[in-house]
């Protein structure tokens, strides 16, 4: 069956909206999982270990100098 | 050039291009129609919904990391203020850790030690030697919390059995951390009688807390 023009550019009015619906899904994908840079360095997010075992100081105190 | 008559045409029919026909079927203007309202959605999807859209999902992926960061902040915070109650209950207690790990090498305070350990126990000094050796390279001081540098010494004392082990028991008792690596006993020839003769050797430290700069 030959296709007249305005069925061709139909055709390719939807490849156009296609593509543009996979860019953009593309682009929001990239957007939401690409981190630019890290927020915090990681000597900013090192946790200090607050726990002391005082028990030592009794120790040391019964020890001489 | 006249074309008004069937003459004229015929005679400039080669300047003229037969176009087709243009189809004005319904179908053919509905496609033509769905076409433009097509390519008008995917213009605006490209040049306008596109950037609003990683607009606001770069907006939401900034959120999520900041909230996140300040979680992490958060829980820093939290244990720093832990860590600084127990220092201010502690603080009092410092001195003895000064004592134990001093900041110099405070070698005098230590030869001191050893010669009141000696009386107490009731032995001879014979001889007592320090040496320092060594340090911690730039390196380990920038990658360890505590730059440790060693101070070496070497005691002999003479004496009967038991006071010679109560110094040895007396020097690992000692609050300064001293590491004993060697302890020998020895019999010498003193004239007509034998002695009995300790040599220890250990290692004192001493330094200083350091930044970590990584």
């Amino acid at each position: 069956m030959k296709r007249n023009i305005s069925q061709e550019i139909l055709i390719i009015a939807a490849l156009t909206l296609t593509i543009a619906t996979l860019w953009i899904y593309l682009s929001v994908h990239r957007a939401l999982n690409k981190g630019e840079y890290p927020v915090l360095s990681p000597q900013q997010t090192k946790i200090l270990n607050p726990t002391l075992d005082e028990s030592v100081f009794e120790e040391l105190k019964k020890r001489k100098i | 050039m006249n074309i008004e008559t069937k003459e004229g045409y015929q005679q400039n029919r080669r300047y003229f291009v037969r176009l087709p026909r243009i189809p004005r079927t319904v179908q053919a203007r509905s496609f033509v129609w769905l076409s433009v309202t097509i390519f008008t959605i995917s213009f605006f999807l490209i040049v306008a919904i596109r950037p609003t859209l990683v607009t606001i999902a770069k907006l939401n992926k900034e959120i999520k990391d900041k909230t996140e960061a300040n979680k992490q902040l958060q829980k820093k915070i939290n244990t720093l203020i832990t860590a600084q109650e127990i220092y201010a209950r502690n603080s009092d207690n410092l001195t003895l850790l000064d004592e134990a790990f001093p900041e110099k090498s405070e070698f005098p305070r230590l030869a001191y030690f050893f010669e009141q350990v000696a009386t107490a126990s009731g032995v001879t000094l014979k001889s007592l030697n320090f040496e320092r050796i060594g340090g911690a390279t730039p390196k380990e001081q920038s990658t360890s919390l505590l730059s440790s540098l060693p101070l070496n010494f070497s005691i002999a004392a003479s004496g009967d059995y038991l006071k010679l082990k109560d110094l040895l028991k007396e020097l690992e008792s000692s609050r300064r951390i001293l590491k004993i690596t060697e302890s020998t006993f020895n019999r010498v020839k003193k004239g007509e009688e034998f002695e009995l003769q300790l040599s220890i050797s250990g290692q004192a430290s001493f330094g200083k807390g350091v930044k970590i700069n990584n």
